[in-house]
């Protein structure tokens, strides 16, 4: 047996080692051979396209068929399980009446139409919907983890317009869920809270209640491209190589693994590996808050770079003069601009941490602190624009002032043009 | 004796399909397909900017997602005019093709198997029906040994995928406009390695198996027959010749090949939960009807060639091509959809062998103010169609057609069964409590439940906002 420090330890390792170490699955089955009987686990397939089980499929270390010869009582999942009809909804009333099982769930839940948006099965001649099923399985599970960002936010079947009226497992249910979001979710994030549920309970979860072990950290942060984005070297296209801040990567407001973890069990490659953007897909809010997905992230949402990546996006835009005027102005305003983005931060932290995002009140003051920004992104093109006049006008006034050489006259308007950008 | 069998959820598909059939006598007499899951992403889609489309459609299926992104960059290319590179062009067929082939091994060995061999007593593979084995001990032992390897195999076959599509399942890679992933050496010695131990599982297990199958099972390459009638849309972009198929359309009709006309596609919603004569509006508040006959009973429509019913995927376009001349049955299309899997598997290589590192994969292009397009393209399991129309730069109409829908369609207004009903109707069953007969006929076409639940509408009319 290992103790939980040893496991994490395990995880983060697998991502320097190999997958998620092939040294999990003969320590996993050693400490399951304490335990009286192998774990029961349900895979319930809701509303879904489902991608969570085939990325489950794609488990490389420890292999599938491990995992179910060794490690866990897999009694139903669509995609593989031998029973069909009458014969499978039995395993699930034989399950839930013996209780204490793990539910794994994928796909989000539909509600309109009393739930008939989405059937589960048929007993008889009579529909079972899903918000009726996973009520049911929801009743006696131990623990509940929604697999994949459908079931554990609603996702992209759940955006707007929302035709079916999807919610989210945990909504759906008015309980917590362990949320392993992604789209799909990696087959490690998968494996690896399964193994630490089994093994320890629940993992510490962090924001929208997902494993900290797997999206503890943000992407832009551990980014290999991060440097690229220190130096300006931005692609212009998907497949061209570069940071893909400026096509639309929601990186910077994304927390997951993949840039050390890498898809699938070889870390062959990601989607920034792949020349695109990241399209924050473990995100509570995808797709939604990602989309379009290749249009770049308002600039606020860059801790620390905020100005910058405005003033790059102009730079490549407008050419070198103008873009060094830019940020010279940039520069001004940022003393300015400090304070309020400090606050903002502070709200989308608070936010992120109660999980809340349907508290108006701080919606409204991020409204109020956008508005405001955008006045002072108004006046930072004034100001550029203003800059333009005064250089222009220098410029005339520097030919006359040669004309009629008189030195004093050009330094007195010099001396105004300076007093003009202070007191903006 | 007159019996019913409900069969939900009708297991070991992609998602969620229910089916019940009507036995009289041992024999099937009638049979209703449901697909019962309604999402409606081309009512997401509406609104949004056009080139979120293959990442977005993609979503609608987890085992054949590069084939919507295939089939939606194909779509917005037509509306664009754009040409891909022929590097773009082969990367975007590599992704596919690994796709496919990944979904056909899992189909065959995690799907059909379990149909024929009692897997060991393990979970989930308990409890089965219990049924007679005819393969030998030997054989048995065979089979369950690749399964295992099938699991190893297209495990690695998603690895492929990933080289060039950065995640898997819904990959990044395929996009209007070309591929991202510039081709080089080690990436081209990566891909061609796992692509030849895949080959070789093909070669050396697959095809046995699946012959050793049609041996011991050969009533049922007289079984499962539909209405006869084929249709395919033509499969993998021509590398040199943009906006065109490699492998060609066509129709089998009356046991001869026709071109095929797309204008000819239609859908019809009696049987389907829509309004009947405002065919787009979804049925709102009432409750599912229990099987009444003439009564609704899917989510989705019965598209119909002219007024026929076709059926459609690897077995319709082996014929079509002239590699498979046999019949309609089960066990030709389990043995045509292998016989696709060595032969795209091969052709891989050479796609592989044609990348040319250094030349561009994508085209940059500008969203034009407005554009119509549409894309038709043969996935694994049929003939997927997408259409879109751009106003204002952003997306105002997207449709979706997918072989399941085709396939495993409801009544049309006719009242004609959809193919797999069809395919049903005079399968004998030996054991009313134990009907693996129905698993057998209907897992050779390939139920996709994921992919089905779309509310295209008929060709011409644009979604309103009364769906809402």
């Amino acid at each position: 047996m290992f103790t939980r420090r040893q496991f994490i330890q395990l995880c983060l390792k697998g991502v320097a080692a190999y997958s998620l170490s092939p040294l999990i699955i003969p320590r996993l089955a050693e400490a399951l051979e304490n335990l009286n009987k192998k774990p029961v686990v349900l895979w319930y397939e809701a509303n879904t396209c489902a991608g969570n089980v085939f990325s489950f499929l794609n488990t490389l270390n420890p292999s599938l068929l491990e995992i179910l010869e060794k490690s866990i009582d897999l009694r139903f999942n669509n995609t593989l399980m031998t029973a069909e009809g009458e014969q499978a909804l039995n395993i699930l009333d034989k399950t839930v009446e013996e209780g204490e099982y793990i539910l794994m769930v994928e796909g989000t839940i539909p509600t309109r139409a009393g739930g008939h948006y989405g059937i589960a099965g048929l007993r008889g001649d009579k529909p079972v919907t899903h918000v009726e099923m996973i009520e049911y399985l929801g009743s006696k599970a131990k623990t509940i983890m929604a697999i994949g960002s459908c079931a554990a936010f609603g996702g992209p079947f759940a955006a707007y317009p929302n035709p079916s009226h999807s919610v989210s497992v945990s909504k759906a249910l008015g309980r917590e869920t362990i949320n392993v979001s992604g789209c799909p979710a990696h087959p490690d994030w998968i494996v690896g809270t399964l193994s630490h549920v089994i093994l320890f309970g629940k993992p510490e979860l962090g924001v929208h209640n997902r494993p900290v072990l797997f999206y503890g950290e943000n992407i832009h942060h551990r980014c290999p491209r991060r440097q690229m984005f220190e130096d300006n070297v931005f692609a212009k296209h998907p497949g061209d190589e570069g940071c893909l801040y400026l096509i639309g990567c929601k990186g910077p407001v994304t927390s997951s693994d993949c840039p050390t973890r890498q898809w699938i069990g070889l870390h062959n490659s990601w989607p920034i590996g792949a020349n695109t953007p990241c399209i924050g897909c473990v995100n509570a809010d995808f797709p939604e808050k990602s989309m379009p997905f290749f249009k770049h992230l308002p600039d606020i949402n860059v801790t620390g770079a905020n100005i910058k990546a405005r003033t790059i996006s102009k730079v490549v835009a407008g050419g070198t003069a103008l873009g060094i005027g830019i940020h010279f102005l940039a520069n001004l305003a940022r003393g300015r601009l400090k304070l309020r983005l400090k606050a903002v931060e502070d709200i989308t932290k608070k936010t992120q941490e109660s999980g809340d995002l349907e508290d108006h009140q701080q919606e409204d003051d991020l409204v109020e602190i956008f508005e405001e920004l955008d006045v002072l992104t108004k006046k930072e093109e004034d100001l550029k624009k203003k800059l333009k006049q005064l250089l222009r006008k220098r410029k005339s006034r520097l030919k006359k002032a040669k004309k009629l050489k008189s030195k004093s006259k050009s330094k007195n308007k010099s001396k105004k043009e300076k007093e003009i950008t202070e007191d903006e | 004796m007159s019996k019913k069998i409900s069969i939900g959820p009708f297991t070991r598909i992609n998602g969620l399909w229910h089916l019940k059939v009507e036995i009289n006598d041992n024999v099937i007499t009638d049979a209703w397909s449901m697909g019962t899951n309604f999402r409606g992403l081309e009512l997401i889609l509406k609104g949004r900017d056009p080139r979120d489309a293959p990442y977005l459609t993609q979503r609608i299926c987890g085992i054949c997602s590069s084939a919507h992104a295939l089939v939606s960059s194909r779509a917005l290319e037509n509306a664009f005019n754009l040409e891909v590179p022929r590097n773009g062009a082969l990367i975007k067929n590599l992704i596919f093709a690994s796709d496919l082939v990944q979904g056909h091994i899992r189909h065959f060995y995690f799907f059909v198997i379990p149909d024929y061999i009692h897997l060991p007593e393990n979970e989930p593979f308990k409890p089965s029906y219990v049924f007679n084995e005819r393969l030998s001990a030997k054989g048995k032992e065979r089979i369950l040994n690749n399964y295992r390897k099938a699991a190893e195999i297209s495990q690695s076959l998603h690895e492929m995928l990933v080289i060039f599509g950065g995640k898997t399942p819904h990959n990044h890679g395929i996009l209007a406009g070309g591929a991202t992933v510039p081709p080089d050496a080690d990436k081209i010695r990566l891909f061609g390695s796992m692509l030849s131990k895949a080959i070789s599982f093909i070669e050396e297990a697959l095809m046995p198996d699946t012959e050793a199958l049609g041996e011991a099972y050969t009533e049922y390459f007289q079984l499962g027959e539909a209405h006869k009638n084929l249709i395919t849309f033509g499969m993998f972009f021509d590398p040199d010749i943009p906006q065109e198929n490699l492998y060609p359309s066509g129709i089998i009709r009356n046991g001869g090949r026709e071109d095929m006309d797309k204008d000819l596609i239609n859908e019809q919603a009696r049987y389907s939960f829509y309004e009947n004569d405002e065919p787009l509006r979804p049925l709102e508040g009432k409750t599912i009807p229990e099987f009444q006959e003439g009564k609704p009973y899917s989510w989705i429509k019965a598209p119909r060639y002219g007024k026929d019913v076709y059926e459609m995927g690897p077995l319709a376009r082996q014929i079509v091509r002239k590699k498979y001349n046999k019949s309609f049955s089960a066990m030709d299309r389990i043995t045509a959809r292998s016989l696709e899997t060595l032969e795209v598997a091969r052709e891989m290589e050479g796609w592989l062998k044609e990348l040319e590192p250094g030349a561009p994969v994508y085209t940059d292009f500008e969203i034009p103010s407005s554009a119509e397009g549409e894309g038709y393209l043969d996935v694994m399991r049929g003939a997927l169609q997408h259409s879109v129309r751009v106003s204002n730069k952003k997306i105002s109409h997207y449709q979706i057609v997918t072989p399941t829908t085709w396939n495993c369609s409801p009544r049309d207004n006719e009242g004609q069964r959809g193919a797999l009903e069809e395919a049903l109707v005079g399968t004998p069953v030996e054991d009313p409590e134990n009907p693996v007969e129905i698993g057998r006929v209907s897992r050779s076409l390939d139920v996709c439940g994921s992919c089905a639940v779309h509310i295209a509408g008929v060709k011409g009319l644009s979604f309103s906002q009364k769906i809402i």
